[in-house]
């Protein structure tokens, strides 16, 4: 019965989408707006999702409480030291490239070559450790530390100005992660890795660092994706978990370990989320990205950029 | 990256991603809760029946009648850890400051002096310890009343088993209807608005505060937390607000722990409604304030109910001046009242911190019913106390209402929710002028 109730919304909402279209309603513009602000930063969310999985195979359950650790490194060096957030930003990569080096090699490592449950258990058990120690060391209350950077107007709608600069970083993470991978040695020892991890230690590549160099990487980007967050929106030590499900949703649809995959996928979520949350009733946008990631397993599994592996 | 050929990671991968899609719908499952932000005069909500874990009948221990009683203990079932760990500290210190200054009058006269104890356990704000918690407090620690437990999921189980075992339980914090409303319950009462009530007093004295100051409240948009909860509220706000002839143009809903309100707000600004009307918990509260500067839009009116949005000063402070202004409603104490300073002084000489959470005037005020009703019975068994709660009249309460009596169905039968403004970054009670610390400002 909740199908054809859906289904029915959607073409509703089509419908009304529609009548904006042919009578050029404006908050057309402000949507597109808002969905590829959303995007963006969905898929900062989610690329060191997809990088740790790329590599590894690890679907790293702690990645949500490693964005969340990013926005409170910030506030922690904005309100202790005083120093503006966007300044904080690379203190949280370098602290959360750090972290992420430690759990690997304390926490994945061991369990490389494990079931795929023990996996998921110690990931999420480092998600759990996490979120534990944020409430101790901040409380559970939600924390503000945003920005008043203001607006800039396009053609009457409302551009917020540290939302577009999240969206900045995102792009340049994303180019710069880009770069690292194809023209480094490094990350080229990194993308063989990835290819075919034997092959790999074949010719020479420490597997275990690059690992621990890959999963360092992943939570920087967790770290600087929580950090951009910071500067436009009010957080707690439960924001990570909805950050984790779209991520999750996000790489599934890019295609697992495909960096371009993320990118769309996340401007993808972003845009069901705002048109969707602004033409269907109640919350069925969130029904709708989850209904995408369902069928999308089964019409195309690799994803939209993933390549099948034999 | 590109592909291999190795045929365990295919298999591996296509593993992982089934067991992705169980895990990632689960955790779905927790962000979609009704979580709580601890701060506001609302709780998760409470339609999802607890069954008092797994205790069984516990009994009463409950001392004979009688002015031989030396203690009588008062168990608090709070969340002392964990997402709400900050409101339930807040109101569990209340109940012993509560306790404290009884005591230091001479106890309960009618019982030869007999001292109270304020016992508290912690909830976690799950619902699976709502009942043992219950349990312990009452079969451990010999509580002959308990209070709690601010999370109505929580609330649901453990009412369920201090019923069981004949003991009162009088909310002092938990807001769904479904607590009380339906269950038949003989042995719980609550002193807080119901939803109901909250949403109701809210239709009832904003458009009242408004017309009263020659200020147009005539048409009203909603954005509303997407659950049981909110979705209550949202129903009580659409058939009560056009009796006083004020129209709902526009309602939409967000789901909880939602990343951006741009969206709603977009909505929000597209309907202009003289009145907007928020309801959920602190975080989508700052989050929906973020979301209507983002868009360039103050509504004429900038409310809540049953949000802390703009009654807790927490909140207020996250949100900024953008809060200036904004009308919400919520129980809070009566600062018309002498006791009223002295319970933050003394709160702030005993906790080394301010007084900031609303809750626990209703925790207070649960100790004073307790003191009441042990006067009057001049007993201490729970089943006397239980009898004399069903028809006693509280008149000594901080709490900004009218005296507490209970209705048939445990209900606080002049429990009231008074509307708040925020005035230099600091929520202020400012109607029904009975209760008023300021002067509405427009």
């Amino acid at each position: 019965m909740l199908i054809p109730l859906i289904i029915d919304d959607i073409v509703s909402a089509v419908s009304e989408f529609a009548g904006d279209v042919v009578s050029l309603d404006p908050v057309l513009l402000q949507l597109t707006i808002f969905a590829l602000l959303l995007g963006g930063v969905f898929a900062l969310a989610a690329l060191g999702l997809t990088m740790i999985f790329g590599v590894m195979d690890v679907v790293n359950f702690a990645h949500g409480m490693l964005i969340v650790a990013g926005m409170y490194t910030v506030y922690f060096v904005t309100t202790t030291v005083g120093i503006n957030p966007l300044a904080a930003l690379p203190i949280a990569v370098v602290a959360l490239f750090a972290l992420g080096v430690v759990i690997s090699v304390t926490a994945i490592e061991p369990i490389i070559e494990a079931p795929e449950e023990n996996q998921f258990i110690v990931t999420l058990g480092i998600s759990f450790i996490l979120l534990a120690a944020v409430q101790i060391f901040f409380t559970p209350d939600p924390r503000s530390i945003v920005m008043d950077l203001g607006r800039y107007q396009l053609f009457g709608a409302q551009i917020p100005k540290g939302q577009a600069y999240a969206l900045a970083i995102a792009i340049v993470a994303m180019a710069a992660l880009w770069v690292f991978l194809q023209r480094t040695e490094l990350g080229t020892a990194i993308r063989a890795t990835a290819d075919n991890r034997e092959g790999a230690w074949y010719v020479g590549i420490d597997v275990p660092n690059i690992d621990h160099i890959t999963v360092g990487i992943g939570s920087a980007l967790a770290g600087l994706a929580g950090a951009a967050i910071v500067i436009f929106s009010p957080f707690d030590p439960f924001i990570g978990e909805s950050y984790l499900v779209k991520a999750f949703v996000i790489v599934v649809l890019g295609g697992l370990g495909s960096l371009p995959g993320a990118f769309v996928g996340g401007l993808i979520v972003g845009a069901i989320q705002v048109f969707g949350g602004f033409y269907l009733p109640g919350t069925t946008n969130e029904i709708v990205i989850f209904l995408l990631f369902v069928l999308l397993l089964y019409l195309k599994p690799t994803g939209l950029f993933g390549e099948r592996r034999a | 990256m590109s592909k291999d050929s190795n045929p365990r990671i295919g298999s591996r991968r296509t593993y992982l991603k089934a067991i992705g899609v169980g895990v990632t719908a689960g955790l779905a499952g927790c962000t979609s809760n009704d979580g709580n932000d601890g701060n506001g005069g609302t709780d998760g909500n409470g339609d999802s029946g607890g069954d008092g874990g797994d205790g069984g009948g516990g009994t009463a221990t409950g001392t004979p009648g009688g002015n031989t009683v030396e203690e009588v203990v008062i168990g608090a079932n709070h969340p002392l850890s964990g997402f709400l760990g900050a409101a339930g500290q807040a109101m569990t210190n209340a109940g012993k400051l509560a306790t404290m200054h009884v005591n230091e009058e001479g106890g309960i006269e009618s019982l030869g002096g007999a001292q109270l104890t304020f016992v508290s356990r912690d909830n976690k704000g799950t619902q699976e310890e709502g009942g043992p918690v219950e349990q312990q407090l009452i079969e451990e620690d010999g509580a002959h009343v308990v209070t709690g437990c601010y999370s109505s999921p929580v609330t649901l189980a453990a009412t369920q088993v201090a019923e069981r075992a004949g003991v009162p339980h009088i909310i002092d914090v938990s807001v769904a209807n479904s607590i009380l409303q339906g269950r038949g319950l003989n042995y719980a009462y609550r002193i807080q608005t119901p939803a109901s009530g909250m949403a109701g007093d809210y239709a009832r004295f904003m458009p009242e505060l408004a017309r009263a100051n020659d200020v147009t409240m005539d048409t009203a948009s909603i954005v509303y937390l997407d659950n049981a909860f909110g979705q209550s509220i949202r129903d009580t706000l659409m058939s009560a607000l056009p009796e006083q002839n004020v129209e709902v143009l526009e309602d939409s809903a967000y789901t909880f722990g939602q990343e951006s309100m741009d969206t709603e707000a977009t909505r929000v600004k597209q309907a202009d409604a003289d009145a907007f009307i928020f309801v959920g918990y602190g975080g989508g509260g700052i989050r929906m304030m973020q979301s209507l500067q983002n868009v360039d839009y103050r509504p004429p009116l900038l409310t809540g109910t049953s949000t802390p949005t703009f009654t807790d000063n927490d909140i207020i402070k996250q949100i900024g001046k953008f809060a200036n202004g904004g009308f919400g409603n919520n129980y809070q104490f009566d600062f018309n009242k002498e006791q009223t300073n002295k319970i933050f002084a003394d709160y702030r000489r005993e906790f080394g911190r301010e007084l900031g959470v609303t809750h626990a005037a209703m925790t207070y005020s649960v100790v004073k019913v307790v003191q009441a009703a042990l006067e009057e019975a001049g007993s201490a068994d729970p089943e006397d106390i239980n009898e004399t709660l069903k028809t006693i009249t509280v008149e000594d309460h901080p709490a900004a209402m009218p005296p507490i009596e209970f209705q048939e169905n445990g209900e606080n039968a002049n429990a009231l929710s008074p509307m708040f403004q925020v005035q230099n970054l600091e929520g202020l009670v400012v109607w029904p002028e009975r209760y008023a610390q300021s002067e509405a400002q427009f």
